[in-house]
């Protein structure tokens, strides 16, 4: 028992010694460095330059690391800042379709000459599993002194008409629906015709037909309103000829009309609340 | 085998707490955390003497090499912490309560005074222009703090030492868990 006490003695006594001692030669002005010193710095100094290097090699890795923190950081910043500059940038390209729809709107007015009041699409009634418009709601009422069958008309062409009336919105029956017919005139050759909605729930897409083929209609032939039947002013532009589908010699003939407005992408109309009175584009 | 894997434990935490402490820019409050681990050593009396002195001496050398301190201090300073502890045969760990806490704060602050008075005796520089490297954040903590009196140099190290020590022990217990902390015995118990 008393060796091992010596043992343990020795080797405390050792092992403070030593780095007593280390220290002392590390730290000494180089004046006062004796020989026993010199020693121990020469064996201290290859074992400190490994260190040395190795110690450099994590701290670069982790000052990689960090640069690294850092760019991922900024990178998330400049993603924010990009996206609030396209969000802007976005906002600004509706700002200016906002802006060419009303100047087209306020041509329209003017070319129409006629009491409107402009009314915003507040609401649209899609077909069940297709993205067609089946219905849409203006954010005008009686109160704005809208009635029932006044005319709507885009600077397309024509909407429809008033359908249901409320206090501060209506419904608007579109040209496209099974239950509208409006009185045309074929603008190439000007013969009349009524065109009918069709409902389909695929396209947009209405059915004029003609009482005689006298004048035969071709694909590309323009529609407008006649003016007649007291519900819509003439001369606005109702849609285009896209195929024959009958035509019998001496007898009636049908043709596929398309409309000239876009109801998916339609956000400001007229309501025309002077019905056929006004006069026409 | 069981040693080295508790001091390289102890390197990962010293490396982890030092970049915390250079994210939140406090790099100058470097918590000693190879002094509770000496310590810690020094409290197991399971482990043998030698075994745990050589061991230390390690740990302090390797510190001193990755720390940048001058060579021999931070061996001196475990080594020293070590033998005291077994010596005085102080018990430790989280589960002693408050008296640990105590014991790991007046062990670091021992230390860093042992170490700050080793430099003096060998650099021989004036005893009190040595602070000044370190002193100068806590100067102007106090200035912040609107202490406009003049601090002398002395105090300053002084607070460093405290400051320092009290990190060093809010990190015991992360010490003690990380590299102290034996795996469950395999197998269960004899019937």
């Amino acid at each position: 028992m008393p060796a091992r006490r010596l043992r343990e003695a020795l080797l405390t006594a050792l092992l403070l010694t030593i780095p007593f001692l280390v220290l002392g030669a590390n730290l000494k002005e180089p004046h006062r460095i004796n020989p026993v010193d010199r020693f121990l710095l020469r064996v201290s100094v290859p074992v400190q330059s490994l260190a040395s290097r190795a110690a450099s090699f994590v701290s670069e890795g982790l000052e990689e690391h960090v640069y690294h923190v850092e760019v991922v950081r900024e990178n998330r910043q400049l993603q924010a800042r990009l996206a609030y500059l396209e969000s802007e940038a976005q906002r600004h390209n509706a700002a200016v379709a906002e802006n060419e729809r009303l100047r087209a709107l306020l041509g329209l007015r003017e070319r129409i000459v006629a009491p409107s009041v402009g009314a915003t699409v507040i609401a649209k009634d899609l077909f069940s599993g297709f993205f067609r418009v089946a219905r849409i709601r203006l954010d005008r009422g009686s109160a704005d002194r809208v009635s029932p069958d006044m005319a709507v008309v885009s600077p397309e062409g024509l909407v429809g008409r008033v359908r249901r009336v409320f206090d501060r919105y209506c419904d608007v029956l579109l040209t496209v629906d099974r239950l509208s017919g409006v009185d045309v005139v074929v603008e190439r050759t000007g013969a009349r015709a009524v065109v009918w909605g069709t409902d389909e729930a695929s396209r947009y897409v209405m059915e004029a037909q003609m009482l005689d083929d006298s004048d035969a209609l071709l694909p590309g032939d323009l529609v407008h309103t006649s003016g007649l039947g007291l519900q819509f002013p003439a001369g606005i532009l109702v849609g285009r000829v896209a195929r024959v589908l009958e035509r019998r010699p001496g007898d009636r003939q049908r043709v596929e009309v398309t409309p000239s407005v876009n109801f998916g992408a339609l956000e400001e109309v007229l309501i025309l609340t002077d019905g056929a009175r006004a006069g026409g584009p | 085998m069981q040693e080295a894997l508790q001091i390289f434990r102890l390197f990962l935490l010293q490396l982890a707490v030092s970049a915390g402490g250079v994210f939140v820019d406090v790099g100058f409050l470097r918590p000693q955390l190879f002094v509770p681990f000496a310590a810690y050593f020094g409290a197991n009396s399971d482990l043998p003497y030698s075994r745990g002195l050589i061991a230390v001496f390690v740990l302090g050398y390797l510190t001193d090499l990755f720390s940048g301190n001058p060579l021999g201090l931070s061996t001196f300073v475990a080594v020293g912490v070590f033998v005291a502890v077994r010596v005085t045969g102080l018990r430790l760990g989280p589960r002693e309560g408050l008296a640990h806490y105590l014991i790991i704060f007046l062990l670091t602050a021992t230390a860093l005074l042992v170490g700050r008075g080793l430099r003096m005796l060998f650099e021989q520089r004036d005893p009190v222009s040595f602070p000044l490297e370190l002193g100068e954040p806590v100067r102007d903590w106090l200035r912040l703090l609107g202490f406009r009196a003049r601090v002398s140099l002395l105090t300053h190290f002084l607070l460093i030492a405290a400051v320092t020590s009290m990190a060093t022990t809010l990190f015991a217990p992360l010490v003690y868990f990380v590299c102290m902390r034996r795996p469950p015995a395999k197998g269960g118990a004899p019937a």
